[in-house]
């Protein structure tokens, strides 16, 4: 306590009472030429600490935001350069399904073959799927903040079973098509689906009969939960069935697995 | 007014020539500046109170600065540089406080 009471007493350095009460007494200040240099210099140094420290200070910010801007584009050219090989993948792989066709129309039991691909790629997702259904768009609350009025990804998991538990046949959220393999996921503040970023509002597609699916969709538990959701947090959600909704393929879809077939 | 005169000067030779700080010195130069500015407004207090001394307030200035910055530095070595250079502010600006409160007093007589 004494520490702190000693501070606050006596802040001036004592340095000065002694010089005073030592100084030759010449009724005013009269300052030795050295001593004078020295205090020209002194000053001249603590100004330019000042000066460069002030400098300092804000050359700092524009230079953050300057790399902000720099990692911003960054990511839009990654986003763009991803686009463009999704593309292409999706051309490649109807070139390859085109070559697979074509091979397997010489035979009968390449012909069943290729019945059997139709089906399976249509059901798996490697292919776009196109038919009547349900459009359903969910978007967080209206004045949702970091804690309340934002959708999770729980909440998406749960509204996608909901529609496949509805008879769903093929569903993609924000053109992201929906594979066994697809995990919906939060990372952050943001949810992905296949490892895409989305932000919201999300646009779910789901093929499937809409006579009976809006209604089996709204005896599911999860949609049950989406409207829980919006009764209760403001979740802003609407829902049309469509007469021919386009599901796009899934671009993430890799060949995994190859034997050499016999000759 | 000499010294006065000095500081326009050298705020100005810095502002030309704004060099770039470099790396190991940048987190030392806050606590230079603050314990220049205790020095400078202990030396404005002496002015006003009669007894200011160039020698005492250079000397001052300089070991004000040095120690700071060797306290800071050694409180990295030891790792709590921060807690350091946090007891470091305080103090300087407990005593910077008090030299402003005085100065008031003599200039506003209040």
């Amino acid at each position: 306590m004494s520490l702190l009471n000693n501070l606050m007493a006596h802040p001036l350095d004592e340095g000065y009472a002694v010089a005073a009460r030592t100084r030759p007494n010449k009724g005013g200040k009269s300052l030795r030429s050295r001593h004078r240099v020295m205090l020209v210099v002194a000053t001249i140094v603590l100004g330019f600490l000042l000066a460069i420290a002030a400098s300092q200070n804000y050359r700092g910010a524009p230079e953050a935001e300057k790399q902000r801007k720099e990692l911003i584009t960054r990511i839009n050219q990654a986003n763009t350069r991803l686009n463009g090989m999704r593309t292409q993948q999706t051309q490649l792989a109807d070139e390859v399904r085109r070559l697979q066709a074509s091979g397997l129309s010489n035979t009968s039991s390449g012909a069943t073959l290729q019945q059997q691909l139709d089906a399976l790629e249509l059901q798996t997702g490697a292919v776009a799927a196109t038919g009547p259904g349900i459009k359903a768009v969910i978007d967080d609350a209206k004045d949702a903040d970091a804690k309340e009025g934002r959708l999770l990804d729980v909440d998406l998991q749960q509204l996608v079973n909901g529609l496949w538990t509805a008879g769903a046949e093929a569903i993609s959220v924000n053109d992201h098509r929906l594979t066994s393999l697809t995990a919906i996921r939060g990372a952050g503040s943001a949810i992905t689906v296949g490892y895409s970023s989305l932000t919201p509002p999300y646009t779910v597609l789901a093929i499937g009969d809409t006579a009976t699916m809006p209604a089996r969709f709204a005896q599911s538990s999860g949609g049950q939960w989406v409207q829980y959701l919006v009764s209760n947090f403001d979740v802003r959600m609407t829902t049309t069935t469509e007469d021919s909704l386009l599901v796009p393929a899934d671009a993430t879809i890799a060949l995994r697995y190859a034997k050499v077939g016999p000759r | 007014m000499i010294a006065v005169l000095g500081l326009v000067i050298g705020v100005v030779i810095g502002l030309l020539v704004a060099p770039d700080v470099p790396e190991w010195a940048q987190p030392y130069l806050p606590i230079a500046v603050v314990a220049a500015l205790d020095a400078v407004f202990g030396a404005l207090r002496a002015f006003l109170d009669g007894i200011f001394d160039d020698k005492v307030f250079v000397v001052s200035f300089v070991s004000n600065v040095f120690i700071a910055a060797l306290i800071v530095y050694l409180g990295d070595q030891l790792g709590v540089g921060g807690q350091l250079s946090t007891g470091v502010i305080v103090v300087l600006g407990i005593r910077i406080f008090s030299n402003v409160a005085a100065i008031r007093r003599h200039l506003f007589h209040a």
